[in-house]
């Protein structure tokens, strides 16, 4: 139930501002770094020239445009926010979670971004161009809008032989039809998205096509699927479609929780394809193509494992050396709704190697995003201090206690790096050998690094770094 | 007060001597900054007190008095959530005192605050609300609250809904419309509310009576219960508001005059919602009173409906619209092609009829239809699959999908070779102990390297946190192995009475591993691999190799000896074996002359331990199943219904745990406390795979009795049983059989897609028996544990898969005719539906004499019997 959920971020003693709370917030690593000051809620508004689809942020006002096919924008609008408002797994401590979407204006995308309140689902709604017949204004910008039930409601409506105009930014109508009244509503931006959205950029860029099967193939597929599952299944080419197997396959998606695939079922109908990649570490992206709109679902390797939480960024987020290169990449950022990496090269003066360590890293700050169908990075910045990034992952935090207090002595080895790492009472034998890592740990031992690298390898890691310069 | 420490004083003297009236004094002099400057000290009091209570530090009439002067005055100094994370409630007396000392806006964000943490709340909020502290919060729980609040002061002051909800006028004008426009939170919502209480006492009749009598007006009603559908509001909550509609009984006139509203929800995203607009556009249909134009503009979601009846409902629609207006005919066309995508054959076929008819044989079909149709063809039925021709040119052939990937080769299993690679290993099998061969290679890289050169601290403290949890809540080798591991690191001389003691208090499964732990302990770092340690994947050990490790192993323990012996592969075809074998001395060597049929001068089977000459003798015959199945029976126990098996010779009660072959059966005496070589844990349920490979149909039973037909005992490792069946080289057997079709049609979807991969596997390698799986079909299907939905849409599944499992199906399900039909399930009719669609898409007949017999037995009408009709006269190949 939506409720005034800015009376649920509490005033803490002796904090002036609101941004002085957030900053505090931030600092236990769980809440909010920063929160959204709405001037309304998000409305769709009928009229005899059709319908207004008014998406109010606190920023600027984005974008203006008129829909091409408004019933594929609602249901993809829909079909968001029914994941942002989705929960897969509840882990203890559960926190509120954020229900409105992200928004990127780019030069010629629009993309919707969020995730489940799990944080373990991924979803990104994008318009490009030709899914507008007219675009009246468009500045180039990122920020969240408002999406409350009424507005979902109202999207449910929205019918392909009404005209329907997308705006947003802030807004004056929620003024006029308020009488003249601003409710601000004040919402804070949780650190786990902030992460999240580092993350999945990681894996995205990690992934590969799998399969390409038609609307009504993927219809029979995902309405073949169990309400819900527990077990790694794939989805695995048969024919002109899909099996799902238990059984391990090479040539499939795997994927955990089927739930979390069927947020697509609402849009299969209007969907042309549904494309599958899978990435090594298990986790899975499904691409609907719906002409000029596409939706993209990224599910985590499980159902318990929220993006936020997984390292796949660590290693890059844990070289302060980068700085200066990270400089000259952002330097050549636009907002370009594809990065062309030779050009990126050429105006960086920086190698394959270093301009992918930046890239990441960037993706890590939320200043880059990666797009499956191109295949490429995209520019777009979160209007956040994202200098505060470093500090919020705990493991790296944990990292840098470990290297500050001397608890790294690195080894003579012959190839790569060779260290003991002593934490607490016992220490680790930690091993890097280029881009692969071992270590003693409990955390090595469960996951293989398929969540990144622990603690004891970003502080090997980090030691190598400062010995070196 | 001079100053703030004079104040924080006195206050804290007042709480100490719980004095509520005079701390409450003292605050009304200060200003808001010096009460909240009191706030820490507060909460930290509180805290205390409810510290000393739960722990019971201090007598509870003690902490009473001093609790109540604390939340009395908590109201003037604390922040809302502050109060809400103490849980202080508003109350009468000093409380309403307390917070009139804050300002009129902060309680108004009190009582969001506090309607907010839960509906519930409604009753302190209209508490402050009628002491006039604040005004009325405009906040979705505020209304909500009421259904929880008035339903237990009804059943508290034993009186009816209508009558409580008449002497409240003002939430009738007002509040009450707020419940159709949020639908509440999980335990308190509308339909919630209603479920589980009587008809005469529920919202709906309540708000229906009160209707009628003029107290509600009736059109607001149904106008607001179609508003609230066309929220975005939770399914199982949104049907509250259709069914209440239709509680309302509204006339033609009042659904005509909201015709555009039922319209509206067709496009609904919730399949009930879409239903019941369906059903309340098809009443006003029937008298022509929906206008043709807007419902071919809103019915196509309708069309696409999962449910059967909506979507014929919808082309009934659009039949009679197509009658009132012949010339939309193009377009009810298009619309009528979207059916054709319909999961149920019924829809599609209704859609080809309205199809001819829209479209007369002969006239040409028009270029969109035919554009619409493409996409969908592959969706059509394989019998209506003739009609869609005169639509669409045939597609081209899609190759027959592939299936190498179906079966499991086993391969060498890699020894470890390094401390390095040992000590990694370790802790990989602490971590996940379900990789039973990941388990073996540790074992026996102990036996082997030893662990002189392991430095075993990091898992020695991982260990003992694993060992920290409870024993219930830990797989059971994680938690052997973490006996080791710490044993191990304390360097404490290995005694072998002391370790097989502490492995004794561990139960069940645990034990076998545990003993033979003990057994390899004396051998640490040998140099010599562990006897019983498999060379492939399937747990196997080379005839050869055995041999071999017989000749250098000296002083092994009875439990590697007879692990070794049930483990001997069972390819014994290699030169020189007899020979070497004749070499050996020893009981061991002549158990496994035994097991291998070399005969010495001398042997005397007789002469050996009980465990030795029993192992020796199932290694000889890897293959034979220990006791024979004869019968399946359902058993109707505490914990819902399972399938058994009658068992003979029946299973000894007491089984000596050398005989760990036998302790697989151990579960069909239901003995939760015997030693069981079973769990509930993934490890053990594939380590138990692996003790004796050949003895897969023992195991296939064990798993048969496991599987749970419906969601009410799931057992999640059950589906592992499944896994031997991968491997090509397992026969299908009667148990095989069983386990495979009772999982076929299990709720649990890890339950029946490891049953379908296993389905899949034994008919692309060669290993099907059509007899021998409908043999098992026929045994289930008079259990009633069955559904035949499911197993139509597991054998539907596998026979998209390849020819050969399409025709293994057919078979399947032929032979799976027998018995009495009327003991059969009553949804028998979507198993004979796949079989009829199945051969006319192979063109196979329906040849089976008993199938056909049992068919021709069926007394039933309706779909039942136009499917038996089908398949009767499809004798010749349809």
């Amino acid at each position: 139930m939506p409720g005034p959920r800015g009376a649920r971020v509490p005033p803490l003693d002796g904090c002036d501002s609101a941004h002085e709370r957030d900053d505090l917030r931030a600092s236990d690593g769980r809440g909010s770094m920063h929160a959204y000051r709405y001037s309304g809620p998000s409305q769709l508004l009928t009229a005899a020239s059709g319908t207004n689809c008014r998406l109010v942020s606190d920023g600027e006002a984005l974008f203006r445009g008129v829909v091409a096919q408004p019933r594929h924008v609602a249901l993809g609008l829909r079909a968001l926010s029914n994941c942002v408002r989705a929960r897969f797994y509840t882990p203890p401590g559960v926190l509120e979670p954020l229900l409105d979407p992200v928004v990127t204006v780019g030069q010629q995308q629009l993309r919707f971004e969020g995730f489940s309140g799990c944080c373990s689902t991924y979803a990104r709604f994008d318009l490009a161009e030709d899914a507008f017949t007219d675009i009246e204004a468009r500045t180039r910008g990122t920020t969240n809008v408002d999406f409350q039930a009424p507005m979902r409601a109202a999207l449910a409506q929205v019918r392909d032989d009404s005209p329907m105009t997308l705006a947003v930014g802030r807004d004056s109508v929620a003024v006029e039809v308020g009488g003249g009244t601003i409710v601000e509503r004040k919402v804070p931006f949780p650190l786990r998205w902030l992460r999240g959205l580092g993350e999945v950029q990681a894996y995205l860029s990690r992934m590969e096509p799998r399969f390409e099967i038609s609307r009504a193939e993927a219809l029979r597929f995902v309405r073949a699927l169990p309400s819900r599952s527990r077990h790694v299944s794939y989805a695995v080419p048969l024919g002109r479609g899909l099996r799902l197997t238990q059984t391990k396959s090479t040539a499939g998606v795997a994927f955990t929780g089927t739930e979390r695939l069927r947020l697509l079922e609402d849009l299969l109908p209007k969907a042309e394809s549904l494309a599958g990649y899978a990435e090594p570490c298990g986790g899975s992206a499904w691409v609907l193509r719906m002409g000029a709109e596409r939706f993209t679902l990224v599910l985590s390797p499980e159902r318990w494992r929220g993006f936020s939480g997984e390292g796949q960024l660590l290693g890059a987020l844990a070289m302060d050396q980068v700085d200066e290169a990270l400089a000259r990449v952002q330097a050549s950022l636009h907002w370009q709704d594809r990065l062309d990496l030779e050009e990126l090269s050429r105006e960086s003066g920086l190698g394959r190697e270093a301009l992918a360590d930046a890239l990441a890293l960037l993706a890590a700050r939320g200043h880059v995003g990666f797009d499956l169908q191109d295949g490429a990075w995209f520019h777009r910045s979160l209007p956040f201090d994202l200098e505060q990034v470093k500090r919020l992952h705990p493991r790296l935090q944990n990292a840098r206690k470990l290297a500050e207090a001397g608890a790294v002595q690195l080894e003579a080895a012959t190839e790569g790096l060779r260290a003991r790492v002593q934490s607490g009472d016992v220490s680790y034998q930690v091993s890097v050998t280029g881009i692969d890592s071992t270590c003693s740990c409990p955390w090595f031992s469960k996951h293989h690094g398929e969540r990144g690298p622990c603690k004891h390898i970003l502080a090997t890691r980090i030691v190598a770094e400062e010995r070196s310069t | 007060m001079s100053g703030k420490k004079e104040l924080v004083e006195a206050f804290h003297a007042h709480l100490e001597a719980a004095d509520g009236a005079a701390a409450l004094h003292l605050l009304q002099q200060c200003t808001e900054p010096q009460r909240r400057g009191l706030a820490k000290g507060l909460m930290r009091r509180l805290r205390g007190l409810d510290n000393e209570f739960i722990n019971g530090l201090s007598p509870a009439e003690d902490l009473g008095p001093k609790q109540q002067a604390c939340q009395e005055v908590a109201f003037a100094i604390l922040q809302p959530d502050e109060l809400l994370s103490l849980n202080i409630w508003l109350a009468e007396g000093r409380r309403v005192e307390a917070i009139r000392l804050r300002s009129r806006e902060w309680i108004a964000d009190w009582a969001r605050a506090v309607l907010a943490s839960h509906p519930r709340r409604v009753r302190e909020v209209a508490f402050a609300v009628a002491e006039g502290l604040c005004d009325k919060p405009d906040a979705p729980n505020w209304s909500v609250g009421f259904i929880d609040w008035l339903r237990n002061v009804a059943w508290r002051e034993n009186r009816d809904l209508p009558d409580l909800l008449r002497e409240r006028p003002d939430f009738l004008a007002d509040d009450l419309w707020g419940l159709f426009e949020f639908d509440g939170v999980a335990d308190v919502n509308l339909a919630g509310s209603d479920k589980y209480r009587k008809r005469q006492t529920a919202w709906s009749t309540a708000l229906c009576t009160l209707s009628a009598e003029g107290l509600i007006p009736r059109d607001r009603l149904l106008d607001a219960s179609l508003e609230a559908l066309a929220r975005d509001f939770v399914q199982m909550r949104a049907g509250w508001f259709s069914r209440f509609h239709e509680e309302l009984k509204p006339t033609l006139e009042e659904r005509a005059a909201r015709v555009d509203r039922y319209l509206l929800l067709l496009g609904s995203t919730i399949p009930p919602t879409v239903s019941f607009a369906v059903k309340a556009l098809q009443k006003l249909d029937k008298k022509g009173m929906v206008p043709a134009a807007a419902l071919l503009d809103a019915i196509e979601p309708a069309l696409q409906a999962r449910s059967k009846a909506t979507a014929t409902a919808a082309l009934a629609m659009l039949r009679a619209a197509h009658g009132r207006n012949a010339a939309s005919a193009e377009r009810i066309a298009l619309l009528v092609s979207q059916a054709l995508a319909h999961e149920h054959a019924d829809v599609q076929g209704e859609a080809f009829d309205f199809l001819d008819a829209l479209i007369p044989a002969g006239a040409p079909v028009p270029a969109a239809l035919r554009d619409a149709i493409e996409p969908v063809a592959e969706l059509v039925k394989p019998s209506l699959q003739p009609r869609l021709a005169r639509f669409v040119e045939a597609s081209a052939e899609v190759a027959p999908p592939t299936a190498e990937h179906e079966s499991l080769r086993s391969e060498p299993v890699v020894p470890i070779d390094s401390s390095e690679e040992l000590l990694a290993g370790l802790g990989a099998v602490l971590e996940r102990p379900d990789d039973a061969i990941e388990l073996e290679r540790v074992l026996d890289g102990l036996t082997r390297l030893g662990t002189d050169a392991l430095d075993l601290a990091a898992l020695a403290k991982r260990a003992r946190k694993i060992l920290d949890t409870y024993e219930e809540e830990r797989d059971p080798i994680a938690g052997c192995l973490s006996h080791l591991v710490s044993a191990l690191h304390r360097g404490e001389p290995f005694d072998a009475e002391a370790a097989s003691e502490s492995v004794v208090e561990i139960p069940r499964m645990q034990r076998l591993l545990g003993l033979l732990i003990v057994e390899l302990i004396p051998h640490l770092g040998s140099g010599l691999p562990r006897l019983s340690a498999p060379t492939d994947t399937r747990c196997w050990i080379a005839p050869e190799v055995l041999v071999e490790r017989a000749g250098q192993h000296s002083g092994c323990g009875p439990v590697d000896q007879v692990l070794a012996l049930l483990r001997l592969g069972p390819d014994r075809s290699k030169p020189d074996l007899a020979r070497r074998v004749k070499d050996l001395r020893g009981p061991f060597a002549v158990a496994l002359r035994h097991a291998l049929a070399v005969s010495k001068k001398g042997d005397s089977l007789d002469a050996l331990d009980e465990h030795l000459r029993l192992a020796a003798q199932r290694a000889r015959d890897p293959w034979r199943c220990q006791f024979d199945c004869p019968a399946v029976y359902r058993s109707n126990d505490g914990k819902g219904a399972h399938y058994r098996l009658r068992r003979e010779p029946s299973v000894p009660q007491k089984i000596p745990f050398l005989q760990p072959t036998v302790l697989l059966h151990s579960g069909e005496h239901g003995l939760a406390d015997y030693y069981c070589v079973l769990s509930e844990h993934p490890g053990p349920v594939r380590w138990s795979a692996t003790l004796a490979p050949g003895c897969t149909e023992d195991y296939f039973a064990c798993g048969f009795e496991r599987l749970d037909p419906e969601w009410s005992t799931v057992q999640w490792e059950a589906r592992l049983y499944f896994e031997p069946l991968l491997f090509a080289e397992v026969p299908l057997g009667p148990n095989a059989a069983r386990l495979l079709a009772a999982g076929l049609s299990c709720k649990e979807p890890g339950q029946w897609g490891m049953a379908l991969d296993a389905l899949l596997a034994v008919v692309h390698d060669g290993r099907f028996d059509a007899e021998l799986l409908g043999a098992a079909f026929a045994e289930l299907l008079p259990l009633g544990l069955v559904k035949c939905g499911r197993w139509a849409k597991s054998l539907g599944e596998a026979a998209r898969a390849s020819t050969l499992a399409r025709d293994a199906v057919v078979a399947t399900i032929q032979r799976g005719l027998r018995g009495d039909p009327a003991d059969a399930p009553k949804d028998l009719a979507k198993l004979l539906e796949l079989l009829h669609e199945l051969l006319f898409e192979g063109g196979a007949a329906f040849d089976d004499p008993e199938a056909r017999r049992f068919v021709e037995a069926i007394r039933t009408g309706g779909k039942t019997a136009k499917l038996c009709r089908a398949l009767l006269a499809e004798a010749s190949g349809g």
